[in-house]
């Protein structure tokens, strides 16, 4: 029955159109990003390294496919959870308030079933955005501007990454970054089984993966206690898959905290959805 | 034999407030139940719990025998409900909703059996629009549909005539009636329309302030109530001298050949015999409910 659930639950994401936002989103900002590439990207290119010119002299196709895919991702990366919020955080609240979790209650099927199936849509919903994002992004610019070496700018370092070693590193990247958008969808489907609307789940994660933010970029002692704990702390660590070497013991533990905070958000939300009055 | 729903001493509190106290109730196979109450009275409490939306305070409920905590999925296989609005996925067909809905159902729900069910509540030729497009009353057949379509062995309904048409009301009166004497279908039917009850229900309870306040055969409950009898005669006047004298009765009005007068259904039988020994004709015999009265009066206050 478990994957009849699965599947029942696709068909009721995909036939909303709220599920369509999130693609309708990316194709139009990475299009708009990737026409500003075309029309005026090698002045970009020169504005950012200007303060290397002095110091290197940079020659060859700067504009490669790899360097525009690197550039939009990294632009969209506060985006696409608010994305990713928008249906996994209306998985159980928007049911509530539509009066439908009674049909689903009523049946034979327990809670917990009902909730993991929907955990389970959800990350299907994720993981077919973030593809999407990577066509969009990676396959588009490639197709565009051609194959070609890309260069990692960090604040106390240059990278150059020549293009045959990029595929993987994006690969990786991608991968990552499901792990981290997976815990934005989890936390918003916990958030859901607290509410009857699916606006506050949306917003209280947005909040929350601000807040976060914030309190992961002050430099502040005491916010450097908890900063090791955050999961906003650990969504970057894709960036981490373009460093030279790549240091997979950071990519590890921050997969290995991003996944304890999945089976947390998940414990929480079976809980609390086994233990929920249905009233509406 | 064990009773199909067995409900002992069910309570629900919602923090300082007992919506349910101590109800109790048993219905028997093919029973249909007339489930009564004024507004906040306990009833859709007590239908939630019944389902599991809710969980009770204390008490127990058992559906052929079991315990419905212990045994949740397996009993809530044979059941099928309304539980207040009908309310389904909007952006989906009638039918889709039904084929979706089947994924989380007991058994194996064919193709022909979401037809069967959608034609029994005459939705054939509309299944395949959206939901959102649909009158309440379409809504309340497509639910009637849902909860049939499991083959249930009892059918929880609360409210199921709500927003229908005239003729909805009587095709989904003889449908319930159809389910329990054809098929042997236990039917939970909560209703605000007492005639509907009175007209269908073979037991009922009326439940007041999450209590029952009474529980019973229909015929048994109503015939212990007196009821306003109605007579059509060709000599009404004479009759009311009858009924005077030999019945005791005082309160009898008389409109030219009709009288009425407040008595019991039981004693329909004595009074024609006793009218035609004194060769009185008696063209029509007319009961007017008292339900509403017997209703009224166990839930005042």
């Amino acid at each position: 029955m478990g994957s009849r659930i699965i599947y029942m639950e696709l068909i009721k994401v995909f036939s909303k159109p709220r599920s369509y936002i999130g693609f309708m989103a990316i194709t139009v900002i990475v299009s708009l990003i990737q026409l500003a590439m075309y029309m005026d990207g090698l002045n970009y290119f020169s504005f950012i390294t200007g303060p290397l010119s002095s110091s290197f002299s940079l020659q060859g196709n700067m504009l490669s496919g790899n360097m525009v895919a690197f550039v939009i991702i990294q632009t969209l990366i506060l985006q696409i959870p608010l994305l990713v919020a928008l249906v996994t955080g209306d998985l159980i609240s928007g049911e509530s308030a539509a009066g439908t979790i009674r049909l689903l209650a009523t049946k034979p099927v327990s809670r917990t079933s009902i909730l993991l199936s929907k955990f389970v849509a959800g990350l299907i919903y994720t993981l077919l955005l973030l593809i999407w994002l990577g066509i969009m992004s990676w396959g588009l610019a490639l197709f565009i501007f051609g194959p070609g070496d890309m260069i990692v700018l960090k604040s106390e370092e240059l990278i150059i990454l020549q293009h045959q070693d990029t595929a993987w590193r994006f690969f990786t990247a991608f991968a990552i970054s499901f792990v981290s958008l997976s815990v934005v969808a989890t936390f918003s489907l916990c958030l859901s089984c607290f509410a009857d609307n699916s606006i506050g789940p949306i917003i209280s994660t947005m909040a929350v993966i601000i807040l976060f933010t914030i309190v992961g970029t002050l430099e502040i002692p005491l916010f450097d206690v908890v900063k090791p704990f955050l999961f906003t702390t650990h969504m970057v660590v894709w960036r981490n898959s373009f460093d030279m070497p790549v240091s997979t013991s950071q990519i590890t533990q921050s997969l290995v905290i991003m996944i304890m905070h999945i089976v947390l958000f998940l414990s929480v939300a079976i809980y609390r959805f086994n233990k929920k009055d249905i009233l509406a | 034999m064990s009773a199909v729903v067995e409900i002992n001493n069910l309570i629900k509190d919602y923090g300082n407030f007992r919506a349910v106290d101590g109800l109790n109730l048993s219905i028997g196979k093919g029973e249909v139940f007339g489930f009564l109450g004024p507004n906040g009275a306990g009833k859709s409490t007590t239908i939630r719990m019944m389902l599991t939306l809710i969980s009770p305070t204390s008490g127990s409920i058992k559906f052929f025998g079991e315990d419905l905590i212990h045994h949740r999925n397996k009993l809530l296989a044979k059941i099928g409900s309304i539980v207040e609005k009908p309310d389904f996925y909007k952006f989906l067909s009638a039918r889709k909703n039904l084929e979706l809905l089947s994924a989380v159902s007991s058994g194996n729900i064919t193709r022909s059996k979401i037809d069967e069910v959608i034609e029994l509540v005459g939705l054939n030729g509309r299944e395949h629009d959206k939901v959102g497009a649909y009158s309440f009353g379409m809504k309340q057949r497509l639910g009637i549909a849902h909860a049939l379509m499991n083959d249930p062995e009892l059918i929880i309904l609360d409210e199921p005539t709500t927003g229908l048409d005239p003729h909805g009301i009587i095709d989904i009166r003889n449908l319930i009636t159809h389910l329990a004497k054809d098929k042997g279908i236990t039917v939970f039917l909560s209703s605000h329309i007492l005639s509907e009850i009175e007209m269908i229900a073979t037991s009922m309870a009326i439940i007041n302030k999450g209590k029952t306040v009474a529980q019973g055969n229909v015929k048994e409950l109503m015939d212990a109530e007196k009821s306003i009898l109605r007579f059509t005669t060709d000599n009404a006047l004479l009759c009311k001298d009858i009924i005077n004298t030999k019945f005791k009765t005082e309160s009898v009005t008389v409109s030219d050949t009709i009288l009425e007068f407040s008595g019991k259904s039981s004693e329909i039988p004595l009074l024609i015999k006793t009218f035609s020994e004194q060769g009185i004709n008696i063209y029509e015999v007319n009961k007017r409910t008292k339900l509403e009265d017997l209703f009224l009066r166990l839930t005042e206050n």
